[in-house]
């Protein structure tokens, strides 16, 4: 499959400020996670994509071409801001309506295609001809979802797009980003939001300091998503007696247990041994078990080192 | 498993970059003839223009022998019948200097009562120009669609011509081909041409003039409330600074409505139009002619040059402030 997006050396600086420095990668189609720190690079990276600015050194092509000031290449891209970007007093439906007649569409293929929009941010039609400042957070945020869906884009990108999203509201857009992929459209999203990153995304860029560190983005390769997670974590009925047969077992390295809240944290001498029989030995340890998740996503893992001095 | 994508919709062709600069015009247009006031506006401008073709109306009826004013004015008494009568002859012998000096009158008044309406429309535009997209942080989304900074920009310049078109040109040019449809003879079309061109000339010094104001006080501020008090601040108190007669010239030539006030004296040219009719036609009554002659030195543009340097310099302050603000990066 060839990369819809190809970046070779690109730099981009804001005078002495450091963009993204001397960057080179890949984008395949399907869903992209982009992770770092704030100030790590990741607005720069998508402006640039978006052709908003010019990248100061290196290549950056967008389905084979140059995206700076090109309608050509910006048709085919959908944008969805972090921040709040909405006139305010509008009404969605006509904004949107506006939106599509500025992409090109006819006023009857804008109308359509705006309904079609919000129907698939699932924002209730008794909403749509209220005015934006009587949005709640969550309610903006889908519409700008929809409106970057609007113009049927072929690569999406996204900014902080589960912000001020209750968990119902983020597995909502998850479950459209994975339609829209299913459907052959490439999704370039940023969230600080890990977990729902790790659950939607095949690949990532990992960012830091404008750069993206070899070693960061190893922690991320598919090979190493595919191994166990080296410590779990249990929420059960009686931690302190599950700790004791893995213990007794020899599959545990070291644990921590908080009794009050009915946890176990586990470090494992082999998580192959464990995960390969994980249902069997549960059984077996004859505790009520109410959650099993990984103690540490392997985001959090990889991006741990930026955040310590 | 194999998928089958159905792509099609990627080779839907949209509308090229003209349909999309239009759509700005229009869908800005369309929003502020939404609001009661600027229907109001519109409406009150084109009744001007109404005015124009009403004046121009009676203006032809003078001459024409047996026309309707002729009779009101013989149903009245034999003087005023006597006046329309050597006034009717005037025209007949003196059309050029006739026709053209009351169709420049006519336009001379028009251009104050068209550049007020403009300028009020403006007060009501100028915060939804440029200022609305750049609070709202909007302008982001846009400029991400098929939209270059200059497409955009050509946009809102296309706002602020229909602005004008409705408010301004729209209404004088209206009044004049209607009073020319019931004009009695040629001459009337023929002497009023130069007088409508000279307008027109004027309302294009205007267009550019006030278009570059506009989108750089739309630009510069991120707030409706602070473009509002810059625009008033540049237009009412710039101009009553500089209305004093004797306030230093550069205090004159800083206010963009004292420069159009001069270039719209060299433009339309009333001074020549009323010194033609006072040393020309043979008037009875001298003191007339010397009223005449004194109200053309008085409509004479002092300072032509200066006010036009002064818009110039305007038009580039307000070029570099929007180009600067709105360049995409």
């Amino acid at each position: 499959m060839s990369a819809i997006v190809q970046a070779e050396n690109l730099s981009r600086f804001y005078g002495m400020v450091l963009g993204l420095n001397n960057v080179s990668f890949a984008i395949q189609p399907g869903i992209t996670g982009v992770v770092g720190p704030n100030g790590a690079g990741k607005t720069t990276l998508f402006r640039l994509l978006l052709g908003q600015i010019r990248p100061s050194a290196g290549l950056l092509s967008v389905f084979g071409s140059t995206p700076w000031n090109n309608p050509a290449v910006q048709a085919l891209v959908g944008y969805c801001p972090e921040g709040e970007q909405m006139p305010p007093g509008l009404r969605p439906l006509d904004w949107l309506v506006g939106l599509g007649l500025l992409s090109g569409l006819s006023t009857a293929e804008a109308k359509r295609r705006a309904q079609a929009s919000l129907e698939r941010v699932k924002l209730a039609p008794e909403h749509w001809s209220k005015r934006v400042t009587a949005y709640s957070k969550g309610m903006k945020q889908r519409v700008k979802l929809a409106q970057c869906l609007l113009h049927e884009p072929r690569l999406i990108v996204l900014d902080e797009p589960m912000n001020g999203l209750d968990p119902m509201g983020r597995e909502d857009i998850a479950s459209t980003l994975r339609q829209l992929a299913a459907d052959g459209t490439s999704v370039l999203i940023s969230s600080h939001i890990l977990q729902d990153l790790e659950a939607l995304c095949a690949d990532f860029i990992l960012l830091r300091w404008g750069r993206i560190p070899r070693s960061l983005n190893e922690g991320v390769s598919a090979e190493t998503r595919a191994r166990w997670p080296a410590a779990t974590t249990f929420r059960c009925g009686a931690p302190a007696q599950l700790a004791r047969f893995f213990f007794d077992r020899g599959l545990m390295q070291g644990c921590d247990i908080e009794a009050d809240a009915g946890t176990l944290h586990v470090r494992w001498i082999d998580p192959q041994r464990f995960y390969a029989e994980f249902d069997r030995l549960l059984l077996e340890s004859g505790v009520p078990i109410y959650e099993v998740s990984a103690t540490e996503s392997f985001l959090e893992k990889a991006i741990e080192p930026a955040s310590s001095p | 498993m194999a998928t089958k994508l159905d792509l099609s919709r990627w080779r839907v062709r949209p509308h090229g970059v003209g349909y999309r600069r239009w759509t700005i015009l229009f869908t800005g247009l369309r929003l502020l003839l939404r609001t009661r006031f600027f229907r109001l506006l519109v409406a009150v401008a084109w009744s001007a223009g109404l005015a124009i073709a009403v004046l121009g109306f009676v203006f032809s009826q003078s001459i024409a022998s047996g026309g309707w004013l002729e009779t009101l004015a013989a149903h009245s008494s034999a003087r005023l019948e006597a006046i329309v009568i050597a006034l009717g002859g005037f025209v007949s012998l003196y059309p050029d200097i006739c026709v053209r000096g009351i169709f420049t009158l006519i336009f001379w008044v028009h251009s104050f009562v068209g550049l007020w309406f403009t300028l009020i429309a403006l007060t009501v535009l100028i915060p939804r120009l440029i200022t609305r997209d750049r609070a709202s942080n909007a302008l982001t989304i846009y400029l991400s669609r098929p939209l270059t900074t200059l497409d955009y920009l050509l946009g809102k310049l296309g706002m602020i011509l229909g602005i004008i078109l409705l408010t301004w040109t729209g209404p004088l040019v209206f009044g004049w081909l209607v009073s020319m449809l019931f004009a009695t003879n040629r001459d009337f079309i023929v002497y009023s041409i130069a007088p409508l061109a000279r307008a027109l000339a004027f309302n294009g010094i205007a267009l550019v003039a006030l278009a570059a104001i506009a989108l750089g006080v739309s630009a510069l501020a991120r707030t409706a409330r602070n473009t509002t008090i810059l625009w008033i601040g540049l237009w009412i108190i710039a101009g009553t600074m500089a209305s004093p007669p004797h306030a230093p010239a550069w205090i004159r030539r800083a206010s963009f409505s004292h420069d159009l006030g001069e270039v719209r004296e060299r433009v339309l040219r009333l001074d020549t139009a009323l010194s033609d009719a006072a040393t020309q036609l043979p008037l009875l009554n001298p003191r007339f002619a010397t009223s005449l002659s004194r109200a053309g030195e008085r409509s004479r543009a002092d300072d032509f040059g200066g006010a036009l340097a002064g818009l110039g310099v305007f038009v580039i302050a307000s070029s570099l402030v929007f180009t600067r603000l709105l360049r995409p990066e």
